[in-house]
């Protein structure tokens, strides 16, 4: 299984692709109108949309005293048995803000090992 | 001879293993469900702990050979001798060095109390260890003698050392890591080694307990059907569509991604739902004030959520959820104690529904769904103590507000916001945000157990208010809709039954609803001859129409991700159309 990590300028950049390489389609719905579904091999698709990098502040109301900073994009990850090239939408955070779960997010890590006694 | 043993096919949530749900009827595994997932999720077992599944968190627990596991200073031979349970699956491995060898997993595993163990037997090597390490060095380490079965050395919290036979071992260390990840976990041996050493491995699990639990075979971990017992002894097959929990730490509220107002945290202070000591103690401060918690990084682009929170009564049993999506909020006080739903305080949103549920040990598990009829924006949940089941709302920000004692204290666990209508599954997260997928339970290429000319199906469904529960959907070819037989039942406690051939409705009903709980319903098919019967009443019969051929089932859920809710106790496919007398009986509760 394939996990894609994905940024775009905007939402509607980010569908139009997704759909462009069949990982959302449309399909006839029960009810005779068109619906959004999965395409072949696809297990997931999630709108992660904005990142906040720095976090806003605000009034005891919840109004807005600072805006949140955002990462740059619109972001998706995808899950699929399908390959894909996204080109430069596919991005490889250091820190992913998104995981599926049972899926590690791996570190670099140097092996150690304490049963080293000989 | 029942009706049952004229079935067909019959699915129970009984017999499983990754990937696969199997079939009562037929037994020779051509009725064999296949079960998609690709993540972990979470499921209520039979205790009524709500467990992850699998429980065993490492993959590919027979096969160190697997790209999951590292070696160190080692090579080994799978499959080389007889495993405990027979099966000749055991791994030999053998030191490339006069040093330390190893197999290694990087993880990484969360923080958290876990127990690790493994089954080994003495090689030319009879000392061998398991440990755990974690990033920034902390560790646990214990050393085994497999001759003599005495434990040489240990950092664990606990140990156990079992004899299983045939000079096997299951040894197994416990160890709680805080602050931080693990970030490897091993078995070897270290001691006097010399080239060419070996010992014998097989059957590693990590489980989030205090002990070993039964060993459970993994491989990815990532699609086993989920029997949820959520409901008591009778379990059932639990499908959910896909979602994300929005909260990160969603356990670990002293973490700083959680802003607190007038409360303090002790973590992991008690035995959550989930059967471990993973529970946060919330205390009030004096101030006279809110006493509570919230995400510090709003939820963006949210029009509808629900909010979730396990919470169990200290010297406090009143608490409160408040969804705020935009500038309109909601606040629902709970009562833990009777688990039930108290006073709320109403500013904006719409579509509100509240629950909470008694999940045993003083647990009680919390819900408010809402929406924000201004559209997407920025959303919070704020948790907080309450001093009444009928507090005084701060009048800014809509939060139960009291003078605190400084002492008073309630525990909570498991936060969960998900961008939708209704509640799923318990969703664990911590520094990122979780998706677990849909649940597709599956069957294609099954004409022969289908009836193709007439047919009954069955089946059982434990429904749930506010969420669609598709009972069994049966199809042929690749057109969604086109030629299919289902059973389902609405958000709003509406049953459906539908038969459609070449797109054209043959039979349909809607006309009867239903409440929450058990249900059983039956629809029987053949040319010219249609009947609908739910709990032992017939809905409504037809005398015209031509069935579909099918030859897929789906339960649960659709293969396109459109999984809808669905808590499956039984289904049953006959090739004959069965008799109304038959239907009534087979469906009377």
């Amino acid at each position: 299984m394939n996990i894609y990590k994905l940024t775009y300028p905007n939402k509607e950049a980010a569908v139009a692709d997704l759909k462009a390489k069949n990982i959302l389609i449309e399909v006839d719905g029960i009810d005779g109108q068109k619906h959004e579904a999965y395409g072949n091999g696809v297990q997931a698709v999630v709108e992660i949309g904005l990142i906040i990098l720095e976090q806003g502040t605000y009034d005891e109301e919840g109004n807005v005293i600072t805006e949140p900073i955002y990462a740059e994009g619109y972001h998706y990850d995808v899950m699929s048995s399908e390959l894909y090239d996204f080109d430069a939408n596919l991005v490889e955070p250091k820190n992913p803000k998104h995981a599926f779960a049972g899926h590690a997010v791996t570190e670099e890590y140097e092996p150690q090992f304490l049963g080293d006694e000989a | 001879m029942s009706l049952l043993d004229t079935a067909s096919l019959i699915v129970t949530p009984n017999g499983y293993k990754e990937g696969k749900l199997y079939s009562v009827i037929p037994s020779d595994g051509s009725g064999d469900m296949s079960v998609g997932r690709a993540t972990t999720a979470t499921r209520v077992n039979s205790a009524g702990l709500v467990e992850l599944v699998p429980y065993n968190l490492a993959q590919y627990s027979e096969d160190f050979s697997n790209p999951f596991w590292s070696l160190y200073q080692a090579s080994i031979l799978s499959n080389d001798i007889a495993s405990p349970n027979g099966t000749m699956t055991a791994t030999k491995l053998i030191a490339s060095t006069n040093s330390v060898a190893a197999i290694y997993s990087t993880g990484p595993y969360n923080e958290g109390l876990k127990t690790f163990s493994v089954y080994a037997k003495a090689g030319s090597q009879n000392i061998v260890f398991i440990d755990a390490i974690a990033i920034g060095g902390s560790s646990a380490l214990m050393r085994v003698n497999l001759s003599t079965g005495a434990l040489i050395s240990n950092t664990f919290q606990n140990t156990n050392i079992e004899n299983v036979g045939d000079g096997w071992y299951r040894i197994s260390g416990t160890y709680t890591q805080l602050g931080g990840s693990l970030a490897q976990v091993s078995f070897g041996f270290g001691t006097s080694v010399s080239t060419n050493d070996y010992a014998y491995f097989w059957g590693y699990q990590i489980v989030e307990a205090d002990t070993a639990l039964p060993y459970l075979k993994t491989e990815t971990r990532l699609n086993i059907p989920r029997l949820d017992y959520s409901n008591g002894t009778c379990p059932s097959l639990l499908v959910e569509p896909q979602r994300t929990n929005l909260v990160t730490y969603s356990s670990s509220f002293d973490n700083g991604a959680w802003d607190k107002d007038g409360v303090s945290i002790v973590a992991n202070n008690i035995t959550s739902a989930s059967g471990v000591q993973d529970a946060d103690k919330i205390t009030e401060n004096s101030a006279n004030g809110i006493h509570g918690l919230y995400n510090l990084n709003p939820y963006t682009s949210i029009t509808t959520a629900t909010a979730s929170i396990f919470f169990k009564k200290g010297t406090r049993k009143f608490f409160s959820i408040k969804l705020q999506i935009g500038a309109n909020s909601y606040t629902q006080v709970y009562d833990s104690e009777s688990v039930t739903t108290a006073s709320n305080t109403s500013n904006g949103l719409t579509s509100v529904s509240t629950s909470v549920v008694d999940f045993g040990n003083g647990w009680v598990r919390a819900t408010l769904t809402g929406t924000n009829p201004s559209g997407a924006a920025d959303a919070y949940t704020v948790y907080c103590l309450s001093n009444s089941g009928t507090p005084t709302f701060d009048a800014v920000n809509k939060n139960p507000t009291y003078q605190g004692t400084g002492t008073d204290y309630g525990y909570i666990w498991g936060a969960q916001v998900e961008n939708a209508s209704y509640q799923t599954s318990y969703i664990p997260t911590q520094a990122a945000t979780v998706t677990r997928n849909a649940d597709v339970i599956s069957k294609t290429g099954i004409a022969d157990l289908i009836g193709q000319t007439e047919g009954t199906v069955f089946v059982e469904l434990d429904i749930i208010n506010g969420a669609e529960s598709l009972g069994i959907w049966m199809r042929t070819g690749v057109t969604p809709y086109n030629d299919m037989i289902t059973i389902l039942v609405s958000q709003f406690g509406t049953c459906i039954a539908e038969v459609r051939a070449s797109n054209v409705n043959q039979f349909v009903n809607s006309s009867f609803s239903i409440g929450s709980g058990k249900h059983k319903f039956a629809l029987a098919y053949k040319a010219n001859d249609f009947a609908f019967y739910i709990d032992g009443t017939q809905i409504a019969t037809s005398s015209s129409g031509t069935p579909p051929t099918c030859d897929q089932v789906y339960l649960g859920g659709y293969p396109d991700g459109g999984a809808r809710l669905s808590k499956n106790i039984a289904t049953a496919l006959y090739k004959t159309r069965l008799t109304n007398d038959e239907l009534a009986t087979l469906t009377t509760i």
